[in-house]
């Protein structure tokens, strides 16, 4: 079984995890999209396969709002308009949060990363890259996010809230995190003790 | 916490596959268990980042490293000896390496076979499990064995013709002209030269290299006298390679630097070796004829001499040693009438098999019930990050293969390598 780690966003927590399935397993492909993590990867002797998009593709912002929506917003609690309008909730709350961060190249990278062959994938929980999520929600195959930054923050809390949380499992650093998320549900966890 | 468990391997090319099925079974039995295979230079430095709940050595002879084992001990571990390279050939030989040791460092002692124990003090405690490498001529693992067409092509063989397999065993004919201090001081610090017929290394390095000289010219006759077949020469893991690289190309001899003892007999017609080779009873369970040279310089008596009582061809002359070579060609058997006596002898001396590797690692898991180690810290996030590290390194300079300072070739096991063998062992496994 092939194991895929994406690295988009790097944590203590996630090197340690990288190191564990490296050394536990050969048949593990190491893959980053950012040249800044690519080189603290190589710092740890972590050699990894830095993935970039080759076209800018012409923004179409209907298509990037629509992706949006279905990547991020996608849950029963936003599925509503504001009363005595056509304006989606969805959207209002998309711009206040996320949107800014939306990265379409995404898109490319996601098909450059499902030509590789592989069966899992453990990749960050990185609410400023699309990837991780498109891969978790459309891949078909078990994808686990690892904690790169605090749960505690508005943003996770209302991902939580829209029980949307499209990892098969997350890894955390401790039980505070474990007890967080069990409050949204569904939502299996492993600690790792680092 | 899992356990977690070193495993020390001194090879590449006779210890990696042994030691890497051992890790998947004892993966199996306690899943949660973290098994490290490393390369045995690695010890001291791999035990004060990982802290292992157990470490199982090759041996406890060398009082540099048993003063890491030592450590280990104090801080919670428990040390296994368990080894991997061959049975000691002699009555004397055998006495040193089952009593010459501190015995309270070992908290289990893991021996091939009966015979073993005969010699073992009753303090240790033991257990008899046979040796990981021979389950590679049985299911499951078996199947990781390369086929003979593979084999016949990486070695440019012909398939047509009988092929030769001559396993070489002089690694100690390597000092006899330069190094010689190196030997001297290696068995003294290991208390080799304790034993008789080792009392003067360097008289005994200047013998096996008149022995290995002797063995050479035999293989020369045999390369002239039947010109149709394949000579595939193994040298001996500790030899250095420089004693054979020139000798096979200018006798048209093809050369395994980097391989498997069981991947040249799966190529074997015939196996060549001299008569204390451990590769001998290694082609009987392969099912191979064995031609067995004595050159000379062999103890009389011991596990060495005894599988030469059970030879069909020992051959002490360079006719005999032709002809039997021949023979064994010509009829594709040594003498199946020696089927019950070599059964016994690999019995007593070798062990019981197939199923080694599972013993191992159920004698290593109940040692592991039974005794509960703690280790006295648990080994930090910079730890982890070191260790990768240092076997990352390692395992690239180690990348291209070279001789090291005694001439042995490409020795270091590659963490590379142990852990692409330990996949094919889990999945022969699953």
């Amino acid at each position: 079984m092939t194991t895929l780690i994406l690295a988009t966003r790097l944590s203590k927590l996630f090197i340690r995890i990288a190191i564990d399935e490296l050394m536990r397993d050969s048949s593990v492909i190491v893959v980053d999209t950012n040249a800044e993590v690519h080189s603290v990867l190589k710092g740890h002797n972590i050699s990894s396969i830095h993935l970039e998009p080759a076209k800018k593709a012409r923004l179409d912002w209907g298509e990037r709002d629509s992706n949006f929506k279905r990547i991020f917003m996608d849950g029963p609690q936003l599925k509503c308009s504001f009363p005595n309008t056509d304006l989606p909730v969805w959207k209002v709350v998309a711009l206040d949060r996320f949107s800014f961060w939306y990265n379409q190249d995404a898109t490319e990278l996601y098909d450059l990363i499902m030509a590789l062959q592989w069966d899992k994938c453990i990749t960050s929980a990185d609410l400023n890259s699309e990837l991780p999520w498109s891969l978790a929600r459309y891949s078909g195959r078990p994808v686990w996010g690892v904690k790169v930054s605090s749960f505690r923050t508005r943003e996770w809390y209302d991902l939580g809230l829209t029980s949307n949380i499209p990892f098969a499992g997350l890894y955390i650093g401790n039980e505070s995190d474990k007890a967080l998320l069990a409050k949204f549900g569904q939502v299996v966890t492993e600690v790792v003790t680092i | 916490m899992p356990y977690r468990i070193l495993l020390i391997c001194d090879h590449a090319f006779r210890d990696t596959p042994a030691t890497a099925i051992i890790r998947a079974e004892i993966e199996r039995l306690m899943p949660d268990a973290n098994v490290l295979i490393i390369d045995i230079h690695l010890l001291k430095v791999a035990v004060e980042r990982y802290h292992p709940h157990l470490v199982i050595m090759n041996h406890l002879h060398d009082p540099r490293r048993n003063e890491i084992l030592d450590d280990v001990r104090r801080r919670g571990g428990l040390v296994v000896a368990m080894n991997p390279e061959g049975r000691a050939n002699t009555v004397d030989s055998m006495k040193w390496s089952t009593n010459d040791f501190p015995h309270e460092l070992c908290d289990l002692y893991l021996c091939w076979g009966t015979g073993v124990t005969e010699f073992l003090p009753s303090d240790i405690r033991h257990e008899v499990v046979g040796c990981a490498r021979f389950d590679f001529y049985f299911e499951p693992y078996r199947k990781l064995v390369q086929t003979k067409e593979i084999l016949l092509a990486r070695y440019g063989l012909d398939a047509t013709r009988p092929i030769v397999t001559v396993a070489s065993s002089f690694p100690q004919g390597k000092f006899a002209k330069k190094q010689t201090d190196f030997l001297v001081k290696d068995w003294g610090n290991l208390k080799l030269s304790k034993v008789k017929g080792r009392e003067n290394p360097a008289e005994h390095a200047h013998s096996e290299l008149e022995a290995f000289h002797r063995f050479q010219s035999w293989l020369v006759s045999l390369r002239y006298e039947y010109p149709e077949y394949q000579i595939l020469v193994k040298p001996h893991p500790a030899e250095n390679i420089e004693m054979w690289t020139r000798f096979c190309d200018e006798n048209s001899m093809s050369i395994m630097p980097m391989d498997y003892v069981f991947s040249l007999l799966a190529l074997s017609d015939c196996h060549v070796a001299r008569v204390e080779c451990m590769t001998v009873p290694e082609a009987w369970i392969a099912g191979k004829p064995t031609v067995q040279c004595l050159l000379g310089n062999a103890e009389n008596e011991g596990p060495g001499m005894d599988a030469a009582q059970l030879g069909f061809f020992p051959s002490d002359t360079i006719d005999k040693f032709l002809e039997s070579v021949s023979a064994c060609i010509q009829y594709h058997t040594d003498g199946k009438h020696w089927l019950g006596p070599r059964k016994r002898y690999i019995e007593k001396w070798l062990g019981p098999m197939p199923g080694s590797a599972e013993r191992i690692a159920v004698a290593v898991c109940k040692l592991l019930e039974e005794k509960k180690p703690e280790a006295w810290k648990e080994p930090t996030h910079q730890d982890w990050v070191e260790i990768h590290g240092l076997l990352v390194q390692h395992s690239r300079d180690r990348a291209i293969p070279e001789m090291d300072f005694l001439g042995q070739f490409s020795k270091s096991p590659r963490w590379e390598d142990t852990q692409s063998w330990t996949n094919r062992a889990r999945e022969v496994l699953a």
